[in-house]
């Protein structure tokens, strides 16, 4: 559409293009000099306070100017002010909570950044909480992620770029890394591939992570996803690339490593023995949360003497009368939970509290008494249930291989156990997404990387960034070592 | 870095590692007590033998690939006898690792169904192993490679664990006098037990697959050597364990740890290791089904080895379902008329690989 040096008919031709959207308003005023102009902005998308104080004030007060360029660069007291003859460029504005200055006999229009909208605090998220260290999460606003990000890296060599993504939600998409730390070929193809996303619409981070997958039908993720500035900072330091969202309180990094869930950000604020204990207690939970319902039901059904005798009399006093198989009694337990999981978080909060009793003590309690389920088979589970928050991240691949897991040993005991652990190993082996295998530095070995795994080697010894995966500068830092 | 740049290539360190994996977990089954029977306390020093004759077809090998880097073994055979000749060398090489495929396969599938459960019967089972070991050789060579990253170390592990459980019972007075009986025993139970022997062999179908980086020579050798050590201390383990009677015992992985004092009061955690053991086992035969499909594809110029594989698996299932439990057919059938196929592929094959590579280095030399 083509502008006019018409006030009137340019105000006409924006709000053609957004005719039944209430939110377009426009202001009509006159200069000092006596000239016919008009502010337009999107009511909720723009600080009407701003425009009313340093827009309208000082050009109704400030005298003799109506070229648009003078009034931006002498009258305007607004950061951003730039001079756009193109329409499209004006709708754009507008839609992004940009106001546009429009004065009678100029065929251009002033774009004025008053960007205003109200989000969400910046609080700790909830899934990874820390005692140490940085609590601050990201939150749903992109210049609010941006800024927490970039705070923490004084210098020039950060890189953002923007992208807008989504033909009706134009997603505000940037990509950050360091330069001279990332891969510049990954850079290239990772923004690449975002500008060649052809969708309606970007609504989270996570519509970019499955868009960028290299294996869509897998159960496992291939970006990291963050919740926290400092882990994002962390991750661009070790040469990754940081996608940030707006709209969405998680940012991606690339390349991925599965062996990301099993670390937190907390472990590098500990000391590296405790880091190290905790990180083989996830590693020890996962194992528990997966095999130990089909090892349990596999050693009942087929083999109890891989239990301890003492065990066994208890088991089987327990057992005696549950009308189920083991496999199936631990499948209904393990589907139960499930289903109180997935109703916990849809829930409203104060009605958890409910549930929780409900679920753990009626419901549980009911089925032992009843002899519909025997108490070590929800013992076992419950173990699994809680073993599986460990590593939320990983928490649906888990729990979908849990249930796997349990078929396998129902119908052919231990053998399907561990034909299900060569499988699922296999499978992750073979994954690689970005150059990077998954399952790196673990397989293929990249035996330098191991010392930042489970057990975690002091910040001193990590001079050099991981080879697990590709980027431009492999020196971390310089240390002269002291010796205990 | 040794993550894609060639991803379908394999790091000698890789094989290096999957070899103490893959190597002497199979040879725990039905082995220690076949060589028990011919060779008695001479087990162990029997399988001494013969594995480091095994140990030198890999260095035969290895030297055919340090000369002719680039060559498979396909390309090798047809440097010397041709498009035929290549085709007919090459099905034997798939018959005789279908075969070793098969024999582990049950051996595998027979300890869990006499040491496990009383329920499960054979054919049933072999249906999702099968289906895996398909899915784990069609991605071969490089998850095979990365699989012996993944797994050495709870491997070792394990071994170590039965080791520590074991050797309170061992008497290794019951494996002197050596060669009590003179050689001919050794020999015999080598001849036997050739099927099980040979390992190494496996090496000429990665040939013109490994990476060609001048390191990880001393890890191949290292892991060779390793794999060859572990099962001879548990042959002779196991000898020294059950004496006389080591015979009566099949399946010695399951039974080598069964007398740990403390097993009694805290159950046969020890299967753990065992379990992890059958991992090894499991690669032992991916090992080999993708030995069997790899030939097959060289033989015919094939762009794909997947398709052969599932073949090969389709022929393990009917195998299983016609032999049923009676192994000893396919044992007396191996031991006593295909033993010229075992020598052939296992001995006469590596020997020749490397005078036809050096041939061949010399023709490139000659007429760059």
């Amino acid at each position: 559409m083509n502008t006019s040096p018409c006030l009137q008919q340019n105000i006409e031709a924006l709000k053609t293009v957004f005719a039944g959207d209430d939110l377009l308003k426009s202001r009509c005023f006159k200069l000092a000099n006596g000239t016919r102009a008009a502010i337009v902005f999107m009511d909720s998308l723009s600080n009407k306070k701003d425009i009313s104080d340093f827009v309208l004030r000082l050009l109704q007060l400030l005298p003799e100017k109506s070229n648009l360029q003078e009034i931006c660069e002498s009258t305007l007291a607004v950061c951003e002010a730039t001079v756009e003859p193109d329409f499209e460029k004006w709708t754009s504005a507008l839609v992004n909570g940009d106001a546009l200055l429009l004065i009678d006999g100029n065929t251009q229009a002033a774009v004025l950044g008053t960007k205003y909208w109200q989000t969400r605090g910046v609080t700790e998220p909830p899934t990874s909480s820390v005692l140490r260290g940085p609590r601050e999460g990201f939150n749903e606003d992109l210049m609010t992620n941006l800024s927490m990000i970039r705070r923490r890296f004084r210098t020039e060599k950060l890189k953002i770029k923007q992208l807008s993504v989504g033909k009706y939600t134009n997603t505000q998409i940037a990509v950050c890394y360091l330069d001279g730390i990332a891969l510049p070929s990954l850079v290239k193809k990772v923004t690449q591939k975002i500008k060649e996303i052809s969708i309606d619409g970007i609504i989270d981070s996570s519509y970019i992570a499955q868009l960028l997958d290299e294996h869509p039908y897998s159960a496992f993720q291939q970006c990291g996803v963050n919740e926290k500035p400092d882990m994002v900072a962390a991750k661009l330091l070790e040469g990754r690339i940081a996608i940030v969202v707006d709209g969405s309180p998680t940012v991606l990094t690339l390349p991925y490593l599965l062996l990301e869930d099993i670390q937190s950000s907390g472990d590098y604020y500990e000391r590296r023995t405790h880091a190290s204990f905790a990180r083989i207690i996830r590693l020890i939970a996962i194992f528990i949360a997966v095999i130990a319902p089909s090892l349990y039901v596999s050693a009942q059904a087929y083999n109890l003497g891989m239990i301890p005798l003492r065990f066994t009399v208890s088991i089987l006093n327990s057992v005696k009368g549950i009308p189920l198989s083991p496999a199936l009694e631990m499948f209904l337990t393990v589907l139960i939970f499930e289903i109180l999981n997935e109703a916990s978080i849809r829930m409203p909060k104060y009605v958890g509290m409910a549930l929780s009793i409900v679920g753990a003590l009626v419901l549980g309690e009911t089925a032992v008494s009843a002899g519909i389920v025997s108490p070590p088979t929800l013992m076992i589970m419950a173990l699994s249930a809680i073993s599986l928050f460990t590593v939320p991240e990983l928490q649906h691949a888990l729990s979908l291989l849990r249930v796997a897991f349990i078929l396998l040993a129902g119908t052919v005991g231990v053998i399907g156990v561990i034909l299900g652990v060569i499988f699922t190993l296999a499978y992750l082996s073979s994954l690689s997404a970005n150059d990077t295998p998954l399952l790196a530095p673990f397989a293929p070995l990249v035996a330098s990387d191991l010392k930042d795994t489970f057990l975690k080697k002091p910040i001193t010894e990590m001079k050099k960034r991981p080879k697990s995966f590709l980027h431009a500068n492999a020196t971390r830092a310089k240390f002269t070592q002291k010796k205990d | 870095m040794s993550t894609t740049a060639q991803s379908q290539t394999v790091y000698k360190r890789q094989l290096g590692l999957l070899l103490p994996v893959a190597v002497p977990a199979s040879k725990l089954l039905l082995l220690p007590s076949l060589i028990t029977h011919y060779a008695e306390r001479d087990a162990a020093i029997t399988a001494l033998i013969a594995f480091l004759v095994d140990f030198c077809m890999l260095l035969l090998i290895m030297t055919a690939h340090r000369l002719a880097p680039d060559k498979s073994v396909g390309e090798l055979i047809e440097a010397a006898l041709g498009k035929a000749g290549r085709a007919i060398v090459l099905c034997l090489v798939a018959v005789h690792f279908l075969l070793r495929t098969f024999a582990v396969l049950y051996e595998q599938l027979d300890m869990l169904n006499v040491t496990l459960y009383y329920k499960l019967p054979i054919v049933p089972t072999v249906f999702p192993f099968v289906a895996v070991l398909i899915y784990v050789v069609a991605k071969a060579p490089r998850i095979l490679g990365r699989s012996g990253d993944l797994y050495f170390v709870p491997v070792l592990a394990s071994f170590l664990l039965l080791l520590v459980l074991a050797i309170p019972h061992a008497d290794f007075l019951n494996l002197l006098p050596v060669f009590y009986n003179g050689l001919t025993p050794a020999v015999k139970a080598i001849g036997s037990g050739l099927l099980w022997f040979g390992d190494f062999s496996f090496l000429m179908l990665f040939l013109g697959k490994i990476h060609p980086e001048k390191k990880g020579n001393g890890v191949l050798i290292a892991g060779a050597l390793g794999s060859i050590f572990i099962a001879v201390l548990f042959f002779a383990l196991f000898t020294a364990v059950y004496g006389n009677a080591a015979v009566r015992h099949l399946h010695a992985i399951s039974k080598i740890s069964k007398y740990a004092s403390f097993l009694s009061n805290s159950g046969r955690f020890d299967w753990f290791a065992v379990f992890v053991l059958l991992i090894g086992v499991f690669f032992q035969m991916a090992i080999c089904l993708y030995a069997f499909s790899e030939s097959l594809r060289q033989a015919f110029a094939l762009k794909s080895h997947t398709a052969l594989a599932v073949i090969g698996g389709i022929l393990l299932v009917i195998a299983s379902i016609v032999t049923g439990r009676r192994f000893e057919l396919f044992y007396r059938l191996a031991a006593q008329y295909l033993w010229p196929l075992f020598l052939f592929t296992q001995y006469l094959l590596p020997l020749c690989l490397p005078l036809i590579a050096l041939v061949i280095r010399r023709k490139n030399h000659a007429h760059p």
